[in-house]
């Protein structure tokens, strides 16, 4: 049982997570459950879907900015971005969309953004082998075909 | 526990293709981060991508939402005035590869040239004789003047003049020029047609003379010289101001009236020649009846569209393969 102030979250494979109900709220998700039933606040809440490892990043995430937005002179702006940043880029890509699927699900608005952001730069000005490589991608073009399909698409004259 | 489920953001069931282990809507989420020019890009990585990627249901939605949150489109504005000043008249024409390409400037939206070029992916031309634009083709549009037409990549804002014709006309004559755009697949190349049409003093009567040239815009070269193009005995009184392109070939909506037969006047754009197509013999092709019908893309195959009536339901009458035969849909 989490003390008053704290919630209790569980992960689909059973481990659980005491934390600030500040920080559990920054998930929309979890907030609405909070606001509506009380008991949740008292009670174990179950992650459907997330395992331990990734509610343990999603929880780190949650944390720091609970605290940034709580005292922005112990946790500057600056700091928060050079977080985001190691954040996002100790990820391997199995995580990365885990925790994609997980923010969007639970709602923390500013993970998902960072997270898309960190995606799209991942295909962003990069050569289609590149992008390839990186999302596993199969090219399933012979290449008379992916030729017509870079004819098809008039970058410059 | 039935937890609450997301809202999918106006998106169609084909972006888990691209990326099999996210859902649509994450997909969606981050490709409109990026620019229109990175994202078509992805076309050539495979299959799934390219399929997402021409739907238009899927661009659609990428558009719309990549438009609200950046601001940051590939568009070209073509400024008649100095935007500083004001609005002016004729007003400024965004011009963006979305569905609708010509988007009259709002009022709201008319900042200091600086400011909309931070704003927006965006070219302004100065262009003091803009009459008009053609439909955007992959990504091309032509631009024309009275005097001279460019192409523009609505991507990139790159822009290039394209030779002037040898006009033939003389001072006396007042020459109104059309241009309707489009693409051969056949040799990968795009076309430009030019209709022009003077009106000049013969013998004391006014009488129109009706020509109609064309160049080819290939991507790899520089662009040829135009070329006067035969109409043999298809020319028209007047040619629509909308051409729709499929397949390779131009289409032009003909409704009945001023001597002018109903049916569809097409010019395959590999072959350059023109033909005729008459609708089937039904009554609501006549302009008599009034019901404005319209050509489309449906299912892959050209299609003629009859909008509903009071007397009758929509009709969808598809082109076949063999011409001159429709089958009722």
């Amino acid at each position: 049982m989490a003390s008053k102030g704290n919630l209790t979250l569980k992960s689909c494979n059973g481990k659980e997570f005491i934390v600030e109900e500040k920080v559990a709220v920054m998930s929309t998700t979890i907030k609405n459950m909070v606001d509506v039933d009380d008991s949740f606040a008292q009670g174990v809440i179950p992650i459907i879907g997330v395992d331990g490892k990734i509610l343990a990043k999603l929880i780190e995430y949650c944390k720091e900015h609970a605290e940034a937005d709580e005292d922005e002179e112990v946790k500057s702006e600056e700091y928060l971005k050079k977080f985001d940043e190691k954040f996002v880029d100790e990820l391997n890509l199995n995580d990365l969309y885990d925790l994609l699927k997980a923010s969007n699900y639970l709602e923390i608005t500013k993970l998902l953004n960072l997270l898309c952001q960190k995606v799209a730069s991942m295909i962003k000005g990069k050569k289609p082998e590149e992008i390839r490589r990186i999302f596993n991608i199969k090219n399933d073009f012979t290449p008379e075909e992916e030729e017509e399909i870079n004819r098809q698409n008039p970058w410059a004259f | 526990m039935k937890f609450k489920k997301q809202i999918l953001r106006g998106l169609v069931g084909c972006g888990s293709l691209t990326l099999p282990q996210l859902p649509d809507e994450l997909v969606l989420e981050i490709l409109r981060r990026l620019p229109a020019k990175n994202l078509i890009r992805c076309k050539s990585l495979s299959k799934a991508w390219c399929s997402t990627l021409e739907n238009p249901s899927f661009m659609e939605a990428y558009f719309k939402d990549y438009y609200t949150h950046h601001r940051h489109f590939g568009a070209l504005l073509v400024s008649t005035v100095d935007l500083r000043l004001g609005m002016g008249y004729p007003p400024p024409i965004l011009l963006c590869f979305n569905y609708s390409p010509l988007i009259p400037l709002r009022d709201a939206e008319l900042e200091s040239e600086s400011e909309l070029k931070s704003k927006l992916f965006l070219k302004v031309l100065p262009s003091p004789l803009y009459i008009g634009a053609t439909k955007v083709v992959n990504g091309l549009v032509c631009v024309y003047e009275a005097k001279r037409v460019m192409v523009c990549n609505v991507y990139t804002g790159e822009i290039m003049w394209l030779p002037s014709i040898d006009s033939d006309s003389n001072s006396n004559s007042t020459t109104l020029n059309d241009y309707y755009f489009g693409y051969d697949p056949v040799n990968g190349v795009y076309k430009l047609i030019r209709v022009s049409s003077s009106e000049f003093r013969f013998r004391g009567d006014f009488s129109i003379r009706k020509r109609a040239d064309i160049i080819t815009l290939s991507p790899s070269s520089t662009p040829s010289s135009w070329r006067n193009l035969d109409m043999g005995h298809h020319e028209p009184r007047t040619f629509p101001d909308e051409s729709f392109l499929f397949n390779g070939v131009l289409y032009w909506v003909m409704h009945e009236g001023l001597g002018e037969q109903c049916g569809l006047l097409c010019l395959d754009l590999n072959t350059e020649e023109f033909h005729f197509i008459r609708p089937p013999q039904q009554p609501f092709f006549s302009s008599a009846n009034g019901s404005p019908w319209r050509i489309a893309r449906f299912m892959e195959r050209l299609a003629l569209l009859v909008p509903e009536s009071q007397t009758a339901p929509a009709l969808v009458y598809i082109y076949p393969l063999m011409p001159r035969t429709y089958a009722v849909c």
